[in-house]
């Protein structure tokens, strides 16, 4: 379980505040306000990225900034809105890269670590693109394989700044479902941030909103008009 | 697997290409020395002219430009991971320029604290280091590779002008000594110096393995490193700690070689085709020695037509690569 409590974030003084929020596995939460709001902000401040300005963020009951960054990299995976493919770098070889924080110090990946990153490329079906470039692949192909090194990372929580940002409606669609596939049979805990408002709407899922006055709260699913009142603020 | 054999492949074309190129420059030269001599040379030296040629001069200088190529070669890899920036190099970020000012001092103004060839190994790496640390300061707050590339530039530029001045005013004796290292040369190495040379960039060589975790994350950048568990600060010590070692004992003992550092880790991946960095380090160690290898018998062979200097060739070659390599990559951004 991750907790955040008394939350005031910012990088010197506080942008945005939380009474109390909690991601538990399984869950698929979006976390929605304007541009500027403190969304990335809220992001990096709970994967340990940015230090919190004062209150906690607890992962399994152990305050953030004590995991050493290995072990921490065992608990939460992280996706930025666009991966734009590395030069010879093969697909297999990215999705093995999510096993880092599992490698001895000389880097070498065991038998069982390509079956995890082979498993996971299926798991998000782009086990055809194993042998590709990362550099040739679509904006559609490439959110995948970043999804897929997330998994092969094996953590009970993944998060993701924007993912769907460089995505056509049918590319983003398919994306909102396999995070909902995962979360619930894989018992995920996945937090995005979006700004994808009608497939929130249409998944039903959880918020996190993020409103002008800094004061971030979790909200249940919404529906149609009362939804869009409150995301529009 | 398909990669692992082609890799074995090319490794084993360039580690042959090294042996060939080993014997044949021992063989070369004013003096004729038949392939016996050699052989008894390297096996049982005697007090024969035959044996003092290999051992006083052909010896030393092919094994320094074998050491000086993978020691440069390794460097501008771990340079180019840290900044990640294909056009990083010891030489381009101002690293060498730093081993460069601390040698002209101690070469011209005559100071010394710790007798001569210890003085310079450690002026050298110290100075390498410096400039590595100054320009991470840069990296830290600067965005763009081009602005970073540029700050590189003009702090060699600010630092030849310091050593001009440290020109004019030093003797002539002096003076010629230092333009002569400037040139970029093995010859001065001598034999007995050889296996400290080897040891330091040994080292250079098994830090940069117990890196190779770290550095094959990096390629995603900093921001992914990081959530995979690495610890960006430490990568970022231990490179600057790596290439300055690297570059400042061979910088100090045979001048500044321009592009090596550059090329060669952009020859290896496109050779390699891959970013696994545990391959890339060793690959870098065979290609950068054998380039460096066969521009120095270059240079030898044509002696006796036209003096060419080292920095001057590697400079030759260097500089229609890079272009074609900024050429090709323009429509890449970063």
């Amino acid at each position: 379980m991750l907790q955040a409590k008394q939350l005031h974030i910012g990088y010197t003084e506080s942008i945005a505040s939380a009474e109390s929020l909690t991601l538990n596995p399984g869950d698929l939460v979006a976390l929605v306000g304007r541009n500027g709001s403190g969304k990335s902000t809220l992001l990096q401040s709970l994967r340990g990225s940015l230090p919190i300005l004062s209150g906690s963020v607890r992962i399994d009951g152990k305050e953030i900034s004590h995991w050493l960054p290995q072990s921490l990299a065992t608990k939460i995976a992280w996706l930025n809105a666009h991966f734009a493919g590395v030069a010879q770098l093969l697909v297999l070889d990215y999705v093995l890269l999510g096993r880092t924080p599992y490698l001895g110090i000389l880097g070498s990946a065991r038998q069982a670590d390509v079956e995890v990153a082979q498993h996971a490329l299926k798991r998000v079906g782009a086990e055809h693109l194993s042998q590709k470039l990362t550099s040739s692949l679509s904006d559609g192909e490439r959110q995948l394989v970043a999804l897929a090194r997330a998994l092969a990372q094996d953590t009970p929580f993944i998060f993701l700044d924007e993912p769907t940002a460089f995505l056509d409606f049918y590319h983003r669609k398919q994306l909102f479902n396999l995070l909902k596939e995962l979360a619930t049979s894989e018992q995920k805990g996945i937090l995005l941030s979006t700004h994808d408002l009608d497939l929130v709407i249409a998944f039903q899922l959880p918020l996190w909103l993020v409103p002008q006055d800094g004061i971030i709260r979790a909200h249940e699913p919404m529906q149609g008009r009362e939804a869009l009142e409150a995301l529009l603020i | 697997m398909n990669q692992i054999k082609s890799h074995l492949i090319l490794l084993l074309s360039a580690g042959i290409l090294l042996l060939v190129v080993f014997l044949l420059y021992l063989k070369t030269g004013y003096f004729n020395t038949t392939w016996e001599h050699i052989f008894q040379a390297l096996t049982n030296p005697r007090d024969e002219v035959s044996s003092t040629v290999v051992w006083s001069f052909r010896l030393p200088r092919i094994l320094m430009a074998f050491l000086a190529g993978a020691a440069l070669s390794v460097a501008g890899m771990l340079m180019q991971n840290l900044f990640q920036n294909t056009l990083a190099g010891p030489d381009v970020l101002g690293i060498t320029s730093g081993s460069s000012l601390l040698v002209a001092l101690w070469m011209m103004t005559g100071i010394t604290a710790l007798g001569s060839t210890t003085d310079l190994i450690f002026l050298g790496i110290l100075g390498a280091m410096g400039m590595g640390a100054i320009m991470l300061l840069f990296a830290l707050n600067l965005r763009s590779a081009v602005h970073l590339l540029l700050i590189g530039l003009m702090l060699s530029s600010f630092i030849g002008a310091i050593i001009a001045i440290i020109q004019a005013s030093s003797a002539t004796q002096d003076l010629q000594q230092y333009v002569f290292w400037n040139f970029g040369s093995l010859q001065r190495v001598t034999i007995q110096q050889i296996p400290w040379i080897a040891i330091i960039t040994s080292l250079g060589v098994v830090l940069s393995l117990f890196q190779v975790r770290s550095l094959n994350a990096m390629v995603l950048g900093e921001d992914i490193a990081k959530s995979l568990g690495v610890s960006i600060r430490k990568v970022r010590i231990m490179s600057i700690l790596i290439a300055g070692i690297l570059t400042g004992v061979i910088t100090a003992f045979a001048g500044p070689i321009a592009f090596v550092g550059l090329a060669i880790p952009n020859v290896t991946k496109l050779l390699m085709k891959t970013q696994n960095h545990r391959v890339l380090l060793f690959s870098n160690i065979l290609f950068g020695a054998l380039f460096l290898g066969v521009c120095d018998f270059a240079i030898k062979l044509l002696e006796s037509y036209v003096a060419i200097p080292l920095n001057a060739l590697t400079a030759l070659l260097g500089v229609p690569f890079v272009s074609w390599m900024i050429l090709k990559n323009r429509h890449v951004t970063g």
